[in-house]
């Protein structure tokens, strides 16, 4: 399982460059640049959608707006409609004309703000008793008031549906100022007008309202021209009185709207939605907006606010999406970007640890094996020192052996000589010859191929030739093969490794007249391959490793040059030179065939030998 | 005429010299040995012939190359570079047959150079040699007047 981690992580890293941990330039412009088109996709979008939603809103208010100024209008027109009816039965009517207009215009289905339509004279204060017992003749108990100290009187004339109101008949509109008011401005300017805010009294108590009011003046054609004529030719007025919640009920039903509003003229509340404890009030609303609306004289001030209702329709999560979905891309991000430098760190630590490891080991191997060669060359000089100084005693023992001999040669052949004596002083030489080839042999493994030598030019032919000489034997017993060019090489080493491989061949040879030894090279490559084959009895294959072993004789041969160092020598000449030698049997005869390698020199080449620590 | 063939041995091993004198005995070749146990002895002994010419001048040097004090190789660039003693004849006799040490005998111009034989046989058969050569230096009559 760890392993597996660690090869996650090494495989995560790898493509990175080593050595920096934390975020890199690479890491922080990727980081940088998805940020920004986050907060630019957000920002668009919250634009967007802002802009569409204060669209709506725009559209709700004015919607709400327009509907109220128009449902105004239209109580205008009726209004205007029965001044024009009033005026064109000479300013007076009667009750049953009015009720038959009022019932025409359907005023209960039509005009739900208000209770009824009204005719209202404008009486001098003079005319008031007159025209009280005028109007006691048709309605009986008919009273002007309440009682005030202004020169005119504002008297409710008609009133239909006149059961419902009744009780409104003769009531005096200038006994309060803004009642009064109201009237005057429209008297004054010929036009419909509304008053102030009024309280108006009704089944349910007082509630908020209105006196809406078109002049009536003398005269059949044309309307009066100037302020003064105006106030001289006023009659009176068709008249209405609203309650703005009822004009708003039904018309600009709520529950069609996205929008609440109140309304003020000044600084009094008209109406108001946004305290009534609706529950689709926003406390805080995405939008809100004040509009003027200058409505027949007046100025009504309309709050407008959006609901929750508009909220909810309009509050878009796109934005909010976008902002959130690319904040925790962003996080993804940076956390990837994190992870994968900490992997990269850790693999790059890792790595360094491993390198740090191995660099350790291979110091401590390196100085491991540069001890073991300088104990190897220690150990080579000390068998090269021991072996030479053992020479001289070695010599002198020979030598005293034949001077022992020489004094006693004129005893040894007495008859009363002891035969051991001269059998023994043979062993003794025997002996010493002996250990003179050992001596020697150990001296030339511990020195062979040591030296670093200049090459000298040879031709292999020539060396087998010479030895053919020196062994004694013929072109038969001893033949060269092949077509190797001359190369210039460690001559001494490479003729001393043919050397003990040919005398090996001879001194485990049974019979020197039918003795055959084939030396054979080949090129291959930059190196030589030589072959020693031989028709001797050969060596047993599990003998075939053993016999390159330091002191290791078959025995076959009780000869006292046998000393068993020869193989030794070849092999370590042979590997000191790059190559390496085996024993494989001839083919045929089932002797001994030594197959070993040799680098084709030049002239001029210098040596530079293997030093390997076995 | 001097009928004794003398020879200057530098040679520090006492044996070797014995087993030289015995051969020389045994040979019954005429000679005169001069003993040097190294290459300063046998320096010292060159010049006092050459001064006062009590000694005769050796027909040969037999120079051994391991020795005290001063060896055979240092005796030899010594002796060559003595403007009185440089063409004194010099055989290198040693046990060494390291390509070194002929090299080197050779590069400081040794007339030379013999391995020490093993055996009795072997030293007969070098002072053979010595003697013939001996002869041949000497006596430049000819084969004529060797002896029988």
């Amino acid at each position: 399982m760890s392993s597996q981690h660690a090869a996650y992580d090494t495989t995560g890293a790898s493509a990175h460059p080593p050595g920096s941990i934390g975020l890199n330039l690479f890491h922080v412009v990727v980081i940088v640049l998805s940020l920004v088109m986050t907060i630019g996709a957000w920002q668009f979008s919250k634009h967007q959608t802002e802009t569409r939603t204060a669209a709506r809103f725009a559209a709700e208010r004015d919607r709400a707006v327009g509907l109220l100024a128009e449902r105004v209008e239209k109580y205008e027109h009726a209004l205007r409609a029965g001044a024009a009816m009033v005026r064109s039965h000479g300013g007076r009517v009667s009750r049953a004309q009015w009720k038959d207009f009022a019932e025409m215009m359907d005023n209960l289905g039509r005009y739900p703000g208000t209770n009824g339509f009204a005719v209202v004279h404008h009486i001098a204060r003079a005319d008031l008793p007159a025209y009280t017992a005028q109007r006691q003749a048709d309605h009986p108990g008919f009273v002007v008031r309440p009682p005030h100290e202004q020169p005119f009187h504002l008297v409710i004339a008609h009133v239909e549906p006149e059961e419902r109101n009744r009780d409104v008949l003769g009531l005096d509109l200038a006994h309060e100022e803004t009642r009064r008011e109201g009237a005057l401005a429209s008297r004054d300017s010929g036009t419909s007008h509304l008053s102030g805010p009024v309280a108006l009294v009704n089944e349910s108590g007082e509630t908020p309202g209105v006196i809406f009011y078109t002049p009536i003046y003398a005269g059949e054609s044309d309307m009066p021209e100037t302020l003064a004529e105006r106030r001289a030719a006023i009659l009176g007025y068709a008249n209405t009185a609203f309650v703005v919640r009822k004009l708003m009920v039904g018309l600009l039903s709520k529950d069609r709207r996205e929008v609440h509003f109140s309304i003020a003229d000044g600084d009094r509340t008209l109406y108001d939605e946004h305290s009534d404890g609706d529950p689709r009030n926003d406390p805080d609303p995405l939008f809100s907006d004040t509009v003027s609306l200058d409505l027949y004289g007046r100025t009504w001030t309309i709050d407008v606010r959006s609901t929750l209702p508009f909220r909810a329709a309009n509050t878009y999560a796109q934005p909010t999406l976008i902002l959130v979905g690319g904040l925790v891309i962003e996080g993804l991000i940076i956390a990837f970007l994190l992870l994968l430098t900490r992997a990269n760190g850790r693999a790059v630590a890792y790595a360094r640890g491993v390198t740090a490891d191995l660099q350790v080991e291979s110091d401590k191997l390196a100085a491991a094996n540069a001890a073991l060669s300088d104990k190897n060359k220690e150990l080579e000089q000390f068998a090269y020192v021991a072996s030479h100084d053992l020479k001289t005693p070695l010599r002198g023992i020979g030598g005293l052996t034949e001077m022992l001999e020489d004094d006693l040669e004129d005893y040894l052949v007495t008859p009363d000589a002891n035969p051991d004596v001269a059998t023994n002083l043979e062993r003794i030489r025997e002996r010493v010859r002996r250990m003179n080839a050992l001596t020697g042999g150990i001296m030339e493994f511990s020195r062979i191929g040591r030296f670093t030598d200049e090459s000298t030019m040879v031709h292999t032919a020539d060396i087998v030739a010479g030895l053919r000489s020196d062994f004694g034997l013929d072109g038969e017993q001893l033949r060269f093969e092949g077509d190797v060019p001359e190369i210039g090489t460690d001559t001494f080493s490479l003729r001393r490794v043919i050397e003990n491989l040919v005398g090996n061949a001879i001194k485990y040879h049974p019979d020197p007249e039918s003795l055959r030894i084939r030396v054979s090279a080949a090129v291959d490559g930059d190196r030589m391959t030589l072959s020693v084959a031989d028709n001797g009895p050969g060596i047993a294959p599990e003998y075939r490793e053993r016999v390159f072993e330091m002191f290791q004789t078959l025995g076959t041969a009780s000869n006292s040059e046998s000393t068993g160092i020869g193989l030794a020598i070849v092999k370590k000449a042979v590997e000191r030179h790059g190559g390496r030698v085996i024993l494989e049997e001839t083919p045929g005869t089932g002797g001994a065939t030594f197959r070993f390698d040799w680098p084709l020199g030049t002239a001029g080449d210098i040596f530079t030998l293997t030093d390997k620590a076995a | 005429m001097n009928e004794d063939m003398k020879l200057l041995v530098v040679e520090d091993n006492d044996l070797d010299v014995e087993l030289l004198e015995r051969g020389l005995r045994k040979a019954k070749t005429p000679a005169k040995l001069t003993r040097a146990r190294d290459g300063e002895e046998a320096l010292h002994l060159l010049a006092a012939d050459e001064n006062r010419n009590d000694l005769a001048r050796p027909f040969l040097v037999l120079l051994d190359i391991n020795m005290p004090r001063m060896n055979g190789h240092e005796f030899l660039a010594r002796l060559r570079a003595n403007e009185g003693l440089k063409d004194t004849p010099v055989f290198v006799f040693t046990t060494s047959s390291s390509r070194n040490d002929i090299d080197r005998a050779y590069s400081h111009n040794a007339n030379g150079y013999i391995v020490k034989p093993h055996g009795a046989a072997g030293l007969q058969e070098v002072l053979g040699f010595l003697h013939r050569f001996w002869r041949l230096c000497e006596h430049p009559g000819g084969p004529s007047t060797a002896r029988a």
